[in-house]
C-alpha cells in the first residue's frame, strides 16, 4: 500500500535538507527554478530515491518535470509505489 | 588497487560511486571545493561524508603531496575536469594516468562535445578513454565507445549516455588494471584527424535561418539542457528590435518558398519559420523571459531575423 502523500513529503524534505544538505522550506518549492536541483544534484537525488524507494529513474529519459517540486516527486513516488515499481522508504 | 580521482561534475560523483562499488575507494579525491558560503552538496562533501581524502581540484597544478608520491599510485582517472594536469600527476601511477572524454577523439578534442556533434549534424557520438598526455585529449586511446545519436536527442539527453557510456568504459579499466594492466590497449590518435573544439559556441548566438533546416535544428538540440541552463545559450532571432529564443523545433513538412526568417501557418504545435531550404516547426520560444508556446507568441507572417555580431549566446539558461 502507497504511503500517505504528506508522509512522503515529510520524507522527501527530510532527504534534501538532511541528506543532501539542500535548504527547501516547502513541498511547493520550485526546485529547477531556485536552482537546487542542477545536473549534479539531480542525479544524486536519483540515486537516494533508488536506494530508498527502489524507484528506477534515469535523467536521459525521464520527464524532469515530475521533479520541479517535493509535491510532485511524492506524486511521482506514490504513483510508482502502487504500480509496484518502487516500494515504502527502507 | 590505489586510485587517484580527479572529477567535477555528475560524471566525476559517478566515478566515485563506482570505484567505491568496485571495492577501490579512491586514496585522494580531487575536486573543487564548494565556495565558503555555499551550503549544499557536491562531490567535495560527498567525498568527506564517505570518508574518502579530498584535495582541492587546483593542486594538480602544484607537486604531488609527498604521501601521495609515496603510496605506490596505481591508477589516475580524471573525470570531467578541466584542470591541465602537471606532468609529475601523469606519471605519478604505476599503470598510467587517463582522461574520460565525453567526445569522440581526435575529432572532438575539447569542450561541448555532444553539443558540437548535434551542432553538425552528427549521425553518431561517443566516449573515449585514453591515456594522458601533456597534451588536451592527445594521448592512445584505451577504449573508445560509439552511439547513434536519436532525433529526440537533446544536449543534455547526449551528455547523460556519454556519462553512462563513459562509465563502463572506467569499468573496464579498472577490470584490465586488476589483471595487471598489461592487457589496457594502446592505440595512438591520429593526429593529422584531430580538431580542438573550444568555448564559444557556434553562430554568435543566431539562430542561422540563411543555412539549411538540419543546421538550425541542430543547433537548438546543441542548446537544449533544459531543465538546466545551456553553457551555450538559447539561439535567437530579432523579432522587431526585441530577441525571441528558440527553446524547440523540429523539422517543418515542407519547402518554404519565401525569405528566410518569414512565419508560416501557425499549428497545434507550433508555427513555421522558413529557413534557407524549407520549413521548421518551432514549438517552443522564451519571449520576455518565459519558455512559452511558439504558436501563442509568434504571428504569420512576421519576419524575424539574424541580428547583427555576436549575442554571446543569448539567455544562458
Amino acid at each position: 500500500m502507497a504511503p500517505h502523500p504528506e508522509t512522503l513529503r515529510t520524507e522527501l524534505l527530510a532527504l534534501f535538507n538532511q541528506d543532501l544538505n539542500l535548504a527547501v522550506e516547502h513541498a511547493e518549492t520550485d526546485l529547477l527554478e531556485q536552482g537546487i536541483l542542477d545536473s549534479l544534484t539531480f542525479v544524486e537525488l536519483l540515486f537516494r530515491l533508488e536506494q530508498r524507494y527502489g524507484v528506477r529513474a534515469d535523467l536521459e529519459t525521464l520527464d524532469t518535470e515530475k521533479f520541479r517540486t517535493v509535491a510532485r516527486i511524492a506524486a511521482f513516488l506514490e504513483e510508482e509505489i502502487r504500480a509496484g515499481r518502487a516500494r515504502t522508504a527502507s | 588497487m590505489k586510485v587517484v580521482l580527479v572529477g567535477e561534475e555528475s560524471a566525476g560523483l559517478g566515478a566515485l560511486r563506482l570505484l567505491l562499488d568496485r571495492g577501490v575507494p579512491p586514496v585522494a579525491v580531487l575536486t573543487t571545493p564548494p565556495a565558503a558560503e555555499r551550503r549544499g552538496f557536491s562531490l567535495w562533501s560527498e567525498a568527506h561524508r564517505l570518508g574518502v581524502p579530498a584535495l582541492p581540484a587546483h593542486a594538480v597544478r602544484e607537486p604531488v603531496p609527498d604521501h601521495l608520491r609515496q603510496a605506490g599510485i596505481d591508477l589516475l582517472l580524471n573525470v570531467h575536469s578541466l584542470h591541465v594536469i602537471r606532468a609529475p600527476w601523469l606519471t605519478l601511477p604505476r599503470l598510467g594516468a587517463f582522461n574520460l572524454h565525453p567526445g569522440l577523439l581526435p575529432e572532438y578534442a575539447g569542450l561541448d562535445s555532444a553539443s558540437w556533434a548535434l551542432y553538425e549534424g552528427a549521425g553518431t557520438h561517443g566516449v573515449t578513454l585514453h591515456h594522458m598526455e601533456p597534451g588536451i585529449d592527445t594521448g592512445p586511446i584505451a577504449w573508445q565507445r560509439r552511439f547513434p545519436i536519436g532525433a529526440a536527442d537533446t544536449a543534455l539527453r547526449l551528455n547523460q549516455r556519454s556519462i553512462r557510456e563513459g562509465l563502463g568504459l572506467l569499468s573496464l579499466l579498472l577490470e584490465a588494471a586488476g589483471r595487471g594492466g598489461t592487457a589496457i590497449p594502446r592505440v595512438p590518435q591520429d593526429l593529422s584527424r584531430r580538431r580542438y573544439l573550444g568555448r564559444t559556441p557556434p553562430e554568435g548566438g543566431w539562430l542561422p535561418i540563411e543555412g539549411p533546416v538540419a543546421r538550425c535544428i541542430g543547433l537548438v538540440r546543441a542548446c537544449d539542457f533544459r531543465p538546466f541552463p545551456s553553457p551555450w545559450g538559447t539561439p535567437g532571432l530579432l523579432r522587431g528590435d526585441r530577441r525571441v529564443e528558440i527553446v524547440q523545433a523540429s523539422p517543418g513538412t515542407h519547402p518554404a518558398g519565401c525569405a528566410a526568417g518569414t512565419l508560416g501557418p501557425r499549428h497545434d504545435d507550433g508555427i513555421d519559420l522558413a529557413c534557407g531550404d524549407g520549413f521548421l516547426r518551432v514549438h517552443l520560444v522564451r519571449w520576455n523571459g518565459t519558455v512559452m508556446a511558439a504558436q501563442e507568441v509568434l504571428r504569420e507572417g512576421e519576419l524575424l531575423r539574424r541580428g547583427p555580431g555576436d549575442d554571446a549566446g543569448g539567455t544562458k539558461r
